[in-house]
């Protein structure tokens, strides 16, 4: 397993949205998602986490629930809304404009 | 609409404050358990997965702290604890707050009182729809003239002037005449001829007056065209709201009610709102405004209507939008020459016809209308606006050196609070918080005291006016505005010194291990607050100094030889027109009044006169005698028309021949008394007495001869050049000329003693003579000086605020440096020193400030002192008297204010300080 590091700056959300396009999630869910899914390359702690989820709650990209987990505590679900997928997809694309543009000049 | 939800969300958190904390508690737990579930997945004990589960999170705290800074209401959040932060800090050294609280209060309030005042007099518009459009021909400044209209800027017009360009020029939507001055009047309400008549000040204005202004009634009509066309017309009267509230009792019917004016019967026809005043800013509000047609009977003058009459009237317009004011002026200047030219055809020659291209009207921007008082108070308040401004600056001075040494001492606390992670910029935010919190406390009791004090002012401004007068001491928006700003503004001016001192602090975290050392840290701070002490002593030696200018301008004025007495002298203005008087019967009148006022114990002479002393002025004309060549080029003289006894009664020293006595009836040979510089201008070499003049006024006529010369006095102003004046024997004038408006008492005591007696008297003469106003002549000459009275005292009063201030900053000052040198002072002293040479060495540091503070303070003072020189009498902005005097108090001031300091440094006792160290 590769040394996990930190998140590309300006992917997190995106991230996250992708994540939260599956299926409402909790926190830690969505840190954990993210680290299975990169294979552990990226690693996202609760610092830069649960920020970015408020930030992105304010822009009402994402909607909160309160639900119990699957042992039975308290947790808060994010759940993505509508402005969220718009969000997720213009933001993919932007993404896969520049790796393509990226991946251009380093081929060149 | 994001925005708006982020304000609605930020609210809701904002005052969920308390639960959303335990929803990010919870949260945080569940993920770590999240966490450590995974972890221990892996293999993990319970114990290792929970404490790398806390490890990878870290600082709960912090992870709080940075969710809850996502939105704006963090920001807010924070301000508030600051706020609260703050204000805790003053509350907890009340000595402290007060003191920097109201002596911010003091500088605010005065700057908001005079700021009120400028408010009131100079920025304010009048109260009318787009005042912005109005325009002003000339400066407007009261007067009259009958001809001879000398070349340069003319603001003041002939009826028919009027009327040959009213409404004949397409650059004005209209344009409106009105008297230059404003009459008073005899009122009775009833109209019954045995009610007492009350007195009014009435505005005589042209029938388009308040169409030309877009002034709306409150109630009725304002006036018509066709009320004031023709002589002929009912008589109206649109009365203001102050006379409506108080001598109608807000009558709701008051609309067709007829009054009596002068006797004659006008009928109301409007009412106006409570913030109209005319369109003169005065001390007095007229109570009516009446048709200019109605001039003869409101006058009680002959008409002043006809073609090629008196100049008299004053215009305002209201120009189409876009106008020029250039253009209207060409305009009107065009037509004025033209007007003049064929008034004066009968005499005109090739000079006049020169002279006459050479006189033009300025047209000017007219939305704040015209004022007598704003023209007299403009210089003096913005003189009075500058020293409030520097007894602030004292003041924030005095606060940044406080805040210096209280950040001196707070040094430990901020080092900690930094070494716990708070952002320098959150200390400094804090610190500003708490100067603005002062200052905001400091400005709110300000608008207090400035609103007494304003009222005071306002007072004093419009003293003598008895009427209602337009000017208010209630703040209005650019005022609460105003003191707001500058209540901001001082906060951070003030707030900013220890502030800086905090941000070096924290640039140099090494330097704090030797806060307390011994070789005290901080020289920057020290230096930083002899500045402040150094410029505090700088503006107070301007302070002082101007003052003393001042003070002395007005001592000369007042020691001025007036050329009559002062003392003991009672001025009763009396109307005997209002009471019903013809010309004819008032020689009657003032014989039975002279003798009944004689006789009333206390009173040594009575005379009467046309003008008062010192305030008259306003009957000028040239004189001709029949020996002196009319090539003399100025024949103009002032005339006063005088009765038996009024030389010895005001004190005017005899010269030469005789005074006028009550032989000089109208039956007896018309004789005249002439003053010093008259009988030296016409006749250099020869004697006066003897000689006999004609009046240009054609209403005098007659020769007089000259029967006596008489000292000079003065006659308009404490200021003047000496003037020709010649004195006419009311009783041998008829007409207009008869009557005379003033008595002269001269009593053995206390002026206002007799006037008990005096009134008495009067009343059983005739009950219906109105006494118009009762002064004593120091009240009158002291009229003629009360801006120089407003400027003089207000700025003592603020010198030595301004002083009592830099005295406790100086002081504080000192007693905190010489507190922390205590350690210093301890050494030196075990190594030797005497207590003289610490005493010495103490004092050397205010002596050097002192220096500082005067080599800067007096250039700055005499730069200053020329800006306002014109106002200076007698004396130059050199004054060495002033200078001196200046420089001697503001030493004594600061040497003992550092004195007290500098000697309990000298009795520390060695041991005892090092031991406290």
């Amino acid at each position: 397993m590769p040394e996990p590091t930190e998140l590309l700056p300006g992917t997190l959300e995106m991230l996250i949205l992708k994540t939260l396009a599956l299926e409402p999630m909790h926190g830690y869910g969505i840190a954990l998602r993210i680290e299975q899914l990169s294979k552990g390359v990226f690693c996202v702690n609760a610092g830069s986490l649960l920020p970015a989820l408020s930030r992105m709650e304010r822009a009402g990209r994402v909607k909160t629930e309160w639900r119990a987990t699957e042992n039975n505590r308290r947790a808060k679900y994010y759940a993505i809304t509508a402005r969220g997928l718009k969000a997720l997809e213009s933001e993919t694309a932007q993404w896969d404009r520049q790796i393509a543009a990226v991946a251009r000049i380093l081929q060149a | 609409m994001n925005i708006v939800r982020h304000f609605l969300l930020g609210l809701k958190a904002l005052f969920a404050g308390e639960r959303r904390s335990e929803e990010l508690d919870e949260e945080l737990a569940t993920y770590l358990e999240a966490a450590a579930a995974e972890k221990m997945r892996t293999g993990q004990s319970y114990e290792e997965a929970m404490r790398n589960a806390r490890l990878e999170m870290g600082s709960r705290e912090a992870v709080k702290e940075k969710v809850r800074s996502v939105g704006w209401e963090a920001m807010a959040e924070g301000l508030w604890q600051d706020l609260r932060f703050s204000i805790r800090m003053l509350a907890k050294s009340r000595g402290f707050t007060s003191v920097a609280i109201l002596s911010l209060a003091l500088g605010i309030g005065a700057n908001t009182a005079i700021f009120t005042l400028i408010n009131e007099l100079i920025l304010k518009s009048l109260p009318v729809r787009a005042p912005q459009d109005l325009v002003s021909f000339g400066t407007e400044v009261g007067g009259g003239q009958m001809d001879g209209i000398t070349p340069g800027p003319l603001d003041i017009f002939p009826y028919d002037f009027y009327q040959s360009v009213n409404g004949r020029s397409s650059l004005l939507e209209g344009m409106c005449a009105y008297a230059s001055f404003t009459t008073q009047v005899s009122v009775r309400l009833s109209g019954a001829t045995s009610e007492a008549a009350a007195l009014g000040l009435s505005h005589l204005v042209s029938g388009n007056f308040f169409q030309v202004l877009r002034a709306t009634p409150l109630m009725g009509r304002t006036l018509g065209l066709t009320d004031a066309d023709a002589p002929d017309r009912q008589a109206v009267a649109v009365v203001s709201h102050a006379f409506w509230q108080y001598s109608l009792a807000e009558d709701p019917a008051a609309i067709g009610r007829r009054i009596s004016i002068n006797g004659t019967s006008f009928v109301i026809v409007g009412v106006m709102p409570a913030n109209f005043y005319g369109i003169g800013l005065d001390g007095q509000v007229p109570d009516f405004w009446l048709p200019l047609t109605m001039q003869t009977e409101v006058i009680l003058q002959p008409s002043l209507l006809g073609p090629h009459g008196l100049y008299w009237l004053h215009f305002m317009g209201r120009r189409r939008p876009g106008v020029p004011l250039g253009q209207i002026r060409a305009w009107i200047t065009s037509r004025l020459q033209e007007y003049m030219i064929d008034r004066e055809s009968a005499t005109l020659n090739g000079t006049r016809r020169r002279e006459i291209r050479r006189i033009f009207v300025d047209v000017l921007p007219g939305a704040r209308g015209i004022s007598n008082l704003r023209a007299y108070y403009e210089d003096p308040l913005m003189v009075l606006m500058g020293i409030v401004i520097l007894v602030l600056l004292i003041a924030c001075a005095n606060l940044a050196n406080f805040l210096l040494a209280r950040a001196a001492t707070r040094e430990r606390e901020f080092s900690t609070r930094l070494a716990l992670g708070c952002s320098p910029g959150r200390i400094v935010r804090c610190l500003v918080t708490e100067a603005l919190v002062m200052a905001l406390a400091g400005g709110s009791l300000g608008l207090v005291l400035s609103f007494f004090a304003t009222r005071g002012l306002i007072k004093f401004v419009v003293a003598g006016a008895a009427g209602h007068t337009a000017l208010s001491a209630i703040p209005d928006a650019r005022v609460l505005l105003f003191t707001l700003g500058i209540s901001i503004l001082t906060g951070v001016l003030f707030g900013l010194a220890p502030a800086l001192r905090v941000q070096r602090l924290s640039m140099t975290p090494a330097e704090q291990a030797s806060v307390r050392s011994a070789v005290s840290s901080g020289r920057r701070g020290r230096s930083v607050s002899r500045l402040l002490i150094a410029a505090q002593i700088m503006l107070s030696l301007m302070l002082l100094a101007s003052a003393g200018l001042f003070g002395r301008t007005l001592n000369n004025l007042e020691n001025r030889d007036f050329g009559f007495s002062r003392r003991k002298v009672l001025l009763v203005a009396f109307n005997a027109k209002f009471a019903g008087y013809k010309p004819e019967q008032v020689n009657a009148l003032y014989e039975r009044m002279l003798d009944g006022v004689a006789v009333v114990p206390g009173v040594r002479s009575v005379s009467i006169s046309g003008s008062a002393p010192i305030r008259g002025g306003s009957w000028n004309s040239p004189i001709y005698f029949k020996t002196v060549a009319e090539t003399l080029k100025d024949h103009s003289t002032l005339l006063d028309r005088v009765g038996p006894h009024y030389f010895e009664t005001i004190g005017i020293a005899l010269l030469r021949g005789r005074t006028i006595g009550p032989q000089d009836n109208a039956n007896s040979m018309k004789v005249a008394v002439v003053n010093q510089a008259l009988a030296d201008y016409f006749f250099p070499k020869g004697d006066a007495i003897g000689q006999s003049f004609t009046v240009a006024d054609p209403s005098v006529k007659g020769q007089f001869q000259i029967v006596g010369v008489v000292r000079n006095a003065k006659y308009v102003s404490p200021r003047e050049q000496q003037q020709r004046m010649a004195y006419l024997p009311v009783m041998q004038l008829t007409g207009d000329d008869a009557y005379a408006y003033y008595l002269e008492i001269a009593t053995v005591g206390e002026p206002l003693s007799v006037l008990t007696g005096v009134r008495r008297a009067l009343a059983a003469i005739d009950a219906n003579l109105p006494i118009v106003q009762v002064k004593t002549m120091v009240e009158q000459t002291d009229l003629q000086m009360a801006n120089e009275i407003l400027v003089s005292r207000l700025s003592s009063f603020f010198s030595l605020l301004a002083l009592l201030l830099a005295c406790i900053g100086l002081y504080g000052v000192m007693t905190y440096s010489v507190q922390r040198r205590s350690a210093e002072i301890g050494i030196r002293m075990t190594l030797g020193a005497q207590t003289g040479s610490v005493l010495r060495m103490i004092l050397k540091e205010s002596f050097v400030l002192l220096a500082a503070g005067i080599a800067l303070g007096l250039p700055a003072t005499l730069a200053v002192a020329r800006l306002f020189q014109s106002q200076l009498f007698g004396l130059t902005p050199f004054d060495p008297t002033t200078l001196i005097a200046s420089v001697v108090i503001i030493s004594g001031v600061v040497l003992i204010s550092a004195y007290f300091p500098a000697r309990r440094a000298a009795r520390v006792d060695p041991v005892v300080t090092l031991r406290y160290q």
